[in-house]
């Protein structure tokens, strides 16, 4: 059973690859834990090693995680400090301490703008703790385009649509569509596919433009210096809320 | 969730390429080992393995049982493997402890059909009361044990230990960690077996008396079957090295800890210089193995989660290879000895280990210090019971109750979804230990003539598991307590599992249902009500009466679980109806958000919305609102 001394080829052999790290935080409602399932099904569907890390909770307002890896060879599950490629977060105020965490500084933030909690966070103070990392955010309310395409509460089809369309997609759109039709009912997926081609649709139809080293969401101007951002991203929070 | 893998594992092809959780992978070892009955009780993080199977009993011709606690479970198991009749019991770490009974006297017999024993260890304690290592039982019970590394090897496992089962005729312990059952790795499936069910029970051999002489014999017996394990041990397929040309360095290690240490040595660019050996095979240790690793080494160090097991054992083996090895671990406190691991923790052992120098990020450590200062600004973490949960409503009427009695309560709270009640605004549950402890510390500190009274609260399937010897014996001895039993008609904190209290049973079939109150009347106690927590006034009327009785009085608050009210409504398409607060008439008294707590009810810049996507129409707070601000909304609101 013993393996034999190692040559250098078996040595040369053991460089590891890069691999694609992205980490999704949001409440159990958000239903965060299909969201990797998805994903990770379609990677492995690619020819993707995939490893996942997964916070579930059963409570839906409690809060999860989820680490996903994926390259040609994974090894821990758990993603590194500093070292996750995209952060996708449902809930912006309760992710600023995961993104701090582990997203590396290059690294892009695909944030929901539309929180379901209380907070009371000013403009500045927010800016002051996401600046050291937030340099590529695209921000969109999910809410509002999963109503839109048919069914408010599979938000996570519209992220997934938006990932597979950025420029360092990790899996393909025509992945993710074959895993759902795999694996819902064909009326469920019919609907799925829908909401996860509007989150595409977003991204082509301009929902990522390069400016100033920041993406931008066309119906969300960021200020250069970045502190208008969020103090209207605080208003429009705020009229969501007041039209519901 | 749990659909979407059990269509993936259910397929009968074989060399299919998927990317499944270790739940899900354990699942499909047991349908291609051929496993006929499978029983568990429900505990995370291994509750989702009987519910993969569940949906796929009729179509392979298995059993899966939700059983009333994990001794019963392990015993129904045990017994079908005694009876040529492949099993598995899945349980939690936990639940080894209540098992652990059965597991002594019955590896004294042996099995005759394969039969694994899967324990989902939980380093963290992420969504457990306590983090054991429950390698050990393996290696009191003289049993063979085995740690998977990734979700294909726990597959391969499964298969693997039911032919060491059979071989050894003993039950095979699978110990796997967290990281293994919530998360998702690729799994090759392999090919799924037919084996009967139809078992043979030889009712005359003596093997099954395990008493008095006959115990002292099987005992050797046991004895002698650790040469053979032994063997199996040295020539496992699950132990390996990964020999580093240039080392003299070396680290062992065992389960997910193994993706830890290769990343950090790969980043701290030591893969030339550090060989690994993965132990897989844990007990017996495969001793001859270890020391053909050990004999080139001069510094080897010991990575493994919780307890220190195999290092107590390497360092066991020193003295026989006659050649001075340090060796580095939990006990020379190289490495944290609680808690669960990361890449971070392993990578900071082995450069100040190896590298001299520590790994420490100065830059990133006073980040995150500025972020502790302004964490009060972010949204707390909700940690909260659910919108429209039963349990609000109960413990808000136990609040409500305690107040109008003006005596102070100690109450003990116990294993579930309600323990979410000593988060603010409850802050009950004075004491968590186990399934069934309410009662139990209950009964002591009373004894203790404690100057306080008791309230125990205890969720019903708890009740079920564990304690209704508790509260027979707080009847026989006299105890004055108040046990207050919230049924909310599911095992709710593991996912929503049926239970005995409703008589559905694992597959969704309807079975004998046992009434809480029947059971509760048989014990004898002096005052037994039962209450709807949502009927505020009523309820606070009854537990104040019960909160002031003497002697033994039982409450049960009875309401379904809203995820499975939300889950019928959802299926028979009916609407609900949702709450909204008049901004005229709201005083922001914020009453409702102080005693209740719901997610639903927000604030921001001072002003109280409840938000529609949220809000499951309890209606808990309309009731609790002194200024009648909150009123069903209209549909399009």
């Amino acid at each position: 059973m013993l393996n034999p001394v190692p040559t250098m080829r078996l040595c040369l052999q053991q460089k590891m690859n890069n691999t694609q790290d992205l980490i999704v935080t949001g409440l159990k409602i958000h239903k965060v834990m299909e969201f990797a399932q998805v994903l990770s099904q379609a990677a492995a569907l690619q020819g993707f090693d995939v490893k996942t890390a997964e916070f579930s909770v059963e409570q839906i307002m409690n809060v999860e995680m989820a680490h996903i890896r994926l390259g040609e060879k994974v090894f821990s599950p758990l993603i590194p400090e500093g070292k996750a490629n995209i952060f996708v977060c449902f809930e912006p105020a309760l992710a600023v301490k995961h993104i701090r965490k582990y997203l590396s500084p290059d690294g892009t933030i695909i944030m929901n703008t539309h929180s379901l909690l209380s907070f009371d966070a000013t403009a500045e103070q927010l800016i002051s703790l996401l600046s050291p990392s937030a340099k590529k955010v695209i921000k969109l309310d999910v809410f509002k385009m999963a109503e839109e395409a048919g069914d408010i509460s599979r938000s996570h089809m519209v992220l997934l649509g938006i990932l597979s369309g950025l420029p360092n997609a990790p899996v393909s759109l025509s992945n993710i569509i074959a895993v759902i039709n795999k694996n819902f009912s064909s009326s469920d997926a019919k609907r799925y596919v829908k909401i996860l081609e509007s989150g595409r649709e977003f991204i082509e139809k301009g929902g990522l433009n390069m400016y100033e080293g920041a993406y931008l969401n066309k119906d969300f101007r960021i200020e250069v210096d970045g502190k208008k951002k969020w103090q209207r991203l605080l208003r429009n929070l705020d009229k969501d809320k007041g039209n519901r | 969730m749990i659909e979407l893998d059990t269509q993936v594992i259910k397929n009968r092809v074989k060399g299919q390429k998927i990317a499944i959780s270790g739940n899900a992978a354990i699942a499909r070892g047991l349908l291609e080992g051929g496993v006929k009955v499978i029983t568990s009780y429900p505990g995370s993080p291994c509750a989702e393995v009987i519910e993969h199977l569940a949906p796929l009993c009729d179509e392979y011709d298995f059993y899966v049982e939700w059983s009333v606690n994990e001794k019963i479970a392990f015993e129904v198991a045990a017994a079908a493997a005694m009876s040529h009749v492949r099993s598995a019991f899945i349980t939690k770490h936990v639940g080894m402890n209540v098992a652990s009974d059965s597991l002594m006297s019955i590896c004294y017999a042996g099995v005759n059909a394969g039969m694994v024993i899967v324990s989902a260890d939980d380093p963290g304690a992420i969504s457990s009361p306590i983090e054991e290592d429950t390698r050990f039982y393996a290696s009191i019970a003289e049993i063979p044990g085995l740690e998977p590394y990734t979700q294909q090897e726990a597959k391969d496992m499964v298969v693997e230990a039911l032919n060491i089962s059979e071989r050894a005729k003993l039950p095979v312990f699978i110990r796997a960690t967290n990281r293994i059952f919530y998360g998702r790795g690729v799994v090759v499936t392999g090919e799924i077996q037919n084996s009967s069910r139809n078992g043979e029970f030889d009712r005359k051999n003596p093997r099954w008396f395990i008493t008095r002489r006959n115990a002292v014999r099987q005992h050797k017996w046991l004895h002698e079957q650790r040469k053979l394990l032994d063997k199996i041990a040295q020539t496992s397929p699950f132990n390996n090295i990964e020999w580093a040309p240039w080392s003299r360095r070396g680290i062992i290690t065992s389960g997910v800890s193994y993706h830890y240490a290769k990343e950090a040595i790969k980043e701290l660019s030591l893969v030339n210089e550090v060989s690994v050996l993965r132990i897989g095979h844990f007990n017996p240790l495969p001793v001859n193995y270890v020391k053909r690793f050990l004999v080139r080494l001069k510094e080897v160090l010991l990575v493994e989660e919780l307890e220190p097991f195999i290092e107590e054992k390497t360092k066991a083996l020193l003295p026989e290879i006659n050649k001075k090895i340090k060796i580095y671990g939990k006990l020379t406190h190289h490495l944290p000895e609680t808690g669960s691991y990361s890449v971070e923790i392993v990578k900071e052992a082995i450069a100040k280990l190896w590298k001299g120098k520590s790994d420490f990020n100065a830059a990133g450590h006073e980040s995150r210090r500025k972020l502790d200062d302004l964490s009060h600004l972010l949204a707390k973490d909700p940690l909260t019971f659910c919108p429209g949960c039963p349990h609000r409503a109960s413990f808000y009427v136990l609040k409500e109750s305690i107040k109008k009695t003006n005596q102070e309560f100690i109450v003990n709270g116990d294993i579930g979804c309600y323990m979410f009640n000593r988060k603010s605004p409850f802050s009950f549950s004075d004491t968590v230990f186990c399934m069934g402890a309410s009662i139990g510390i209950g009964c002591g500190l009373f004894q203790a003539k404690s100057n306080k009274r008791i309230v125990a609260t205890i969720g019903d399937s708890t009740f079920l598991h564990a304690g209704i010897p508790a509260l027979i014996n707080c009847c026989y001895t006299g105890v004055d307590i108040l046990v207050y039993i919230l049924d909310n008609e599911i095992t709710a904190s593991t996912g929503l599992q049926p239970y005995a209290g409703i008589g559905i049973n694992a597959e969704g079939k309807q079975t004998k249902r046992i009434l809480i109150e029947d059971v509760v009347r048989a014990c004898n106690v002096d005052f037994m009500r039962i209450i709807d927590p949502f009927n505020i006034k009523e309820a606070i009327a009854t537990v104040s009466e019960g909160l002031q009785a003497k002697g033994q009085r039982v409450i049960i608050s009875r309401h379904e679980c809203a995820q499975v009210s939300a889950k019928r409504n959802k299926q028979m398409g009916q609407a609900i109806k949702k709450f909204k607060i008049e901004t005229g008439k709201c005083k922001q008294c914020l009453i409702c958000i102080n005693t209740l707590n719901c997610p639903a009810i927000i604030t921001r810049d001072g002003r109280v919305y409840i938000d529609a996507f949220v809000c499951s129409g309890c209606g808990l707070c309309a009731q609790s609102c002194p200024h009648d601000a909150i009123v069903p909304a209209a549909k399009n609101e």
